[in-house]
């Protein structure tokens, strides 16, 4: 009796709460998808400022992942106050490196929604957003579209699993950090006590129980998720099989330049439809622009809406003709021209823009020799899984598929893009000119200072002579940042990041091409790729 | 009570019915208010339309006093969280109860040794200083501090003569560092608790009593006597969570050392981070000093648009208001009217002048071209408008690079963009739905608003020297004692000196720093201690190559600002 009384309650308060703020979308534009019954609620418009702008929309506009998994916006808010000691350093979730653009009240890939309550849930900002300086001593500067090189994004999963199972995640503790920050009205404050925070509490502990795959591996560090093993545990529910796929944040800009008309080069490789679009993902499991932004937002928690639908044709049609950013420091124009002649000879075959080559195809693996664990992490079941769970969610789209090697990408804003390969095992671009045995073993990642010098980000005894010190970590501790050396000055917080090339997945071998030039011709290459 | 009745009748009809239950309340928990003064500056009690229904505030009709004694709405709680303001008979008994944590260790001065300035007749005991405010909330009276503590300071002519006190300008006297440890040292006491303080708290009473009955304690709000009920909700209530929340506090701000602040300075940027409750000890330790000297506050319509703040980080006088407010109260508690009509206030409140009779006119008139030669490009005029015409002097109130400027990198460093983005989450959710304008300000309608305008800047922001002669020591952390010896290389700067000494030297422009009086009674200034170095802001663009004559004339022409 006492239990139905409080449920009528909860549901007159959420009635009342939603018909105070809620604009349901007119019902002429709803395309259900045939045979399901669902309700969706659209939620309050995001402000022009930021629907407005595509720049802003990307950054931190809605795809949709707030309904279902928007964390109610005092809680985010409030999270990184209570629980400080699940966070690498000061700052709230500045600390995890998130990019951060000036007087914002959050990292880019965050996006804050009233749907019936206001909430923030993320978006593909969140991994493919960028920051870089130019010296220690300027600003940062954020690149939408990029991959980000500095965001600890298993830092934040850990945090709020950490923080759910926390017994001070509770609504006293919580009411009381937001009483200093804002006075809720009353069924706002019973809506927190009694659904949010309770609500928020179990699914951040379902989230972290799923998740808790990632403890068994290496840490995926600053720049870095694992996003095939995510797909396949997370997404498809399939077993853990101990596979590592640890892999960088792609840059995603100018998706146009991939689309090569008139392409006869035959990799040999399945494909669903021939096509003269290049292969996507750093192993060619598909050809579909749309397919993997489809998969990737389905990943971050939308649901399949018009919003939805509408958000990812728009995050398309701007990501094609996005530009990459241009170097922002001088370079050496004569030395360039000299380094495109060694392009020619070196790199044109696989990397050279708009040619027929191989570019976009997949490298056999025997041939590339590069870490052989992202590729196998993908299988035939896993590609006809996702197939067949997305087609179970209504939506069509270029089924994906299984390959055997890593494509040939563009080098468009390659200068933003370090470190190298897909996993990120090479600091930079010099390094990457290296034979494999002479590359570092031993570097750090997460730092966004620019080294115009080696092209990619300082990695090395300039930010912390701890960077360079061999041998794999004693013990992995949760946080293995060499300390906090410098001045604070520099951003972000030296939380950066160690990586080992002996650990699994971390292998920093193969791609060894280049390696033979002069120094001359190097630093002459190095110059050229600057420019692209 | 008479004047009470008669000031209840110039009331609205609604206040009027609210503040009648109040005091029917009131009176209902404890004896009723007692009141002294004259006509004209007798403070008001009154309701707080759209507040709490228990909730009075000593207001004043007199922005002077308003500035000195006006609440920002701190003193009260909201909720969880339980304000900051001390129970007034706490306030009194603390001193008494604990003299051994005062500076000088003598008791019966109130909190006079920390530097709080009381006026003239005011009885330090039972009395408040400058920069402190009351309110009466939940039945129970409370204080905690406003602008004016950090913002008022004084000087003197001789060491025999009566303090001048100054409005908006540094508190040169006031050790809020030592203060605050003494109100950590005080709970974390094994005297602090309900028995001896409630002793105490009768025994002043008593005294209180016996001064009124000789009509004493003329001129301010006297909260009334603890009843009972009050003594038992202070027993089983206030003092218990008081401690608590004070040794909550302590181990929030732990890393910070307040020993080393000294009068007339704060660690502006290191105390939101314990109360944003930043895990610092994964910080590093270039970032846990930022000692620095309390600014003016005088003509903020001349610095709109300007990089406020010693690193310029901030170029909207809204939010840095916002900001400083922090001090005083937290955004559900802030009383928003109150800091409009401070914010006000400010806008024109001038310095004084520098003594007429001690100013050379002649020589200062051959200081001034000086001045527009060297300094005024960063430095600007001597009054609003500091910048201009068009682009004259737009460097002022712009910030230096660090590697130019050359001073002191200690509070540099202590503002971290990490702070820069934090903040960005202070006063989130405002302006509220139901936000309404404060009477005759419409545009408050839409204030407080989330803070956007913080920024991690490269150096220390360029200043106009409005009232200079009342802002020493110089610069960010007050590390040189008078601007003569800012007009000195670095090499010849004193290394030690004594602050928190407010008789003045007309000579040298600054307070006396090493006279026997100086040093018996004031803080010693070491600049070998990190983050008090003397160094930078010389060199030819600064002044420091200057002959004698014309730094004579110059210091002279500054004397006019």
């Amino acid at each position: 009796m006492r239990a139905q009384r409080r449920v009528f309650v909860l549901l007159a308060l959420l009635l009342a709460a939603t018909l105070g703020h809620v604009r349901p979308a007119a019902a002429g534009s709803l395309a259900f998808p045939p045979g399901t019954v669902w309700l969706w609620i659209d939620g309050e418009p995001q402000p022009k400022e930021i629907t407005g702008d595509p720049r802003q929309n990307f950054l931190y506009g809605s795809i949709g992942a707030e309904s279902a998994s928007g964390i109610p916006y005092w809680i985010i808010v409030t999270l990184p106050r209570i629980f400080p000691e699940y966070l690498p350093g000061p700052g709230g979730y500045a600390s995890l490196g998130l990019p951060w653009e000036e007087g914002k009240e959050f990292p880019t890939g965050f996006s804050k929604k009233t749907v019936i309550i206001p909430r923030v849930g993320f978006n593909c900002a969140l991994c493919h957003s960028t920051q870089y300086r130019t010296t220690v001593d300027s600003k940062p500067v954020v690149v939408a579209a990029g991959g980000s090189n500095t965001a600890d994004i298993q830092g934040l999963l850990d945090f709020f699993s950490k923080a759910a199972n926390d017994p001070r995640f509770n609504a006293n503790t919580i009411l009381k950090e937001v009483d200093g920050a804002y006075p809720l009205k009353w069924y706002e404050r019973l809506l927190y006590r009694f659904v949010l925070i309770p609500l928020t509490r179990q699914r951040l502990r379902e989230q972290g129980q799923q998740f808790a795959w990632t403890a068994s591996r290496p840490r995926w560090g600053p720049g870095r998720d694992a996003p095939m093993n995510l797909t396949k545990i997370n997404f498809l529910e399939m077993k853990d099989d101990g596979s590592i796929d640890h892999t960088d944040f792609p840059s995603i800009w100018h998706l146009a330049a991939r689309e090569q008309a008139g392409r006869t080069y035959d990799d040999k490789t399945p494909r669903p439809i021939p096509s003269h679009t290049m292969l996507m993902n750093l192993d060619g499991a598909t050809t579909s622009f749309r397919s993997v932004i489809i998969d990737s937002a389905l990943g971050l928690g939308a649901t399949n809406t018009p919003l939805f639908r509408t958000r990812v044709q728009e995050i398309l049609d701007w990501l094609r003709v996005l530009k990459p950013p241009a170097y922002p420091l001088s370079h050496d124009e004569p030395k360039a021209a000299r380094g495109q002649a060694v392009f020619e000879t070196e790199c044109a075959a696989c990397h050279a823009a708009q040619r027929d080559n191989r570019l976009g195809t997949v490298i056999p693996i025997e041939e590339i020799g590069t870490d052989r664990e992202r590729l196998d992490t993908w299988t035939q079941a896993a590609a006809d899984g996702a197939n067949k769970k997305v087609a179970s969610l209504g939506i069509t789209r270029t089924p994906m598929v299984k390959t055997q090697g890593y494509i040939a990408v563009q080098l468009d804003g390659i200068w933003l893009r370090g470190p190298y390969l897909h996993n990120g095992s090479v600091p930079t671009l010099r390094a990457l000119l290296s034979p494999a045995a002479e590359r570092p073993k031993v570097f750090c990642r997460g730092y966004d200072v620019l080294d115009p010098e080696n092209v990619g980000f300082i990695s090395d005894a300039r930010i912390d002579p701890r960077c360079t010190e061999p041998g794999p970590p004693a013990t992995p501790s949760p946080w293995d940042r060499p300390g906090a050396p410098g001045r604070s000055n520099e951003w972000p917080r030296p939380h950066v990041w160690k990586y080992y090339v002996s650990e699994r997945g971390n292998g920093n071998g193969g791609h060894e091409y280049g390696t033979h030039l002069s120094p001359e011709d190097k630093d002459a290459l190095l110059e050229y790729l600057k420019t692209l | 009570m008479p004047r009470l009745q008669s000031d209840l009748c110039g009331f609205r009809k609604r206040s009027r019915a609210v503040f009648i239950a109040v005091v029917l309340a009131a009176t209902s928990l404890s004896t009723a208010p007692s009141w002294a003064g004259s006509a004209t500056d007798l403070p008001e009690i009154y309701s707080v339309p759209g507040g709490y229904l228990f909730d009075n505030v000593v207001q004043y009709r007199n922005d002077d006093d308003h500035f000195k004694y006006g609440s920002l709405g701190g003193e009260r709680g909201y909720n969880a969280q339980i304000g900051f303001g001390l129970p007034y008979w706490i306030w009194v008994a603390m001193p008494e109860l604990f003299p051994e944590y005062l500076p000088d260790k003598i008791p019966g001065q109130g909190l006079k040794a920390f530097g709080y300035i009381y006026e003239k007749g005011r009885d330090p005991r039972f009395q408040l200083p400058i920069g402190t405010s009351q309110r009466q909330n939940l039945g129970i009276d409370r204080v905690w501090i406003n602008c004016g503590a950090c913002h008022t300071g004084t000087v003197r002519e001789t060491p025999e003569s009566e303090p001048q006190i100054v409005l908006g300008m540094p508190a040169n006297r006031y050790n809020q560092g030592a203060w605050g440890k003494f109100l950590f040292d005080c709970a974390a006491d094994e005297k602090f608790t309900p028995d001896r303080l409630l002793f105490k708290i009768r025994e002043m009473e008593k005294e209180r009593r016996k001064l009124v009955s000789q009509g004493k304690l003329q001129g301010s709000y006297l909260p009334p006597e603890l009843s009972y009920v009050d003594e038992w909700i202070f027993k089983a209530f206030v003092i218990p969570t008081m401690r608590n929340r004070l040794l909550e506090l302590r181990s929030r701000l732990s890393y910070i050392d307040f020993t080393s602040w000294g009068p007339g300075r704060v660690d502006t940027w290191n105390t939101p981070k314990g109360l944003l409750n930043f895990p610092m000890d994964k910080a590093p330790q270039a970032e846990k000093k930022g000692n620095t000297d309390f600014p003016s506050v005088w003509h903020q319509l001349g610095r709109v648009g300007m990089q406020l703040h010693w690193d310029g980080n901030n170029d909207s006088v809204h939010e840095r208001n916002l900001s400083a407010s922090f001090a005083g109260t937290i955004p559900a508690t802030l009383d928003k009217c109150s800091l409009r009509r401070i914010a006000h206030y400010l806008e024109t409140l001038a310095p004084p002048p520098f003594p007429a009779a001690k100013i050379d006119r002649a020589l200062a008139a051959r200081g001034e071209p000086i001045y527009n030669r060297v300094c005024a490009n960063c430095h600007g005029a001597p009054t609003p408008p500091f910048r201009g015409p068009g682009e004259a002097w737009k460097t002022v109130g712009t910030v230096i690079p660090l590697n130019k400027i050359g001073t002191d990198r200690w509070h540099f460093d202590s503002y971290t963009p990490e702070l820069a983005k934090a903040q960005n989450s202070l006063y989130s959710g405002y302006p509220l739905a139901n936000s309404r304008a404060c009477p005759g300000d419409p545009a408050s309608k839409d204030y407080p608003a989330r803070f956007s305008h913080f920024r991690k800047t490269d150096g220390y922001a360029a200043s106009p020297l409005d009232g200079i002669w009342l802002r020493a020591p110089y610069l960010h952390n007050g590390s040189v004692p008078s601007l003569r010896m800012l007009l000195e290389p670095s090499a010849n700067r004193p290394k030690d000196f004594w602050i928190g000494y407010d008789v003045y030297d007309y000579k040298n422009v600054g307070f006396v720093t090493d006279s026997p009086e100086a040093k018996a009674q004031g803080w010693h200034y070491d600049t070998t201690q990190t983050a008090n170095g003397n160094q930078g802001h010389e060199g030819r663009a600064y002044g420091t190559e200057l002959s004698p004559e014309e730094k004579d004339a110059l210091i002279e022409y500054l004397k006019t600002f």
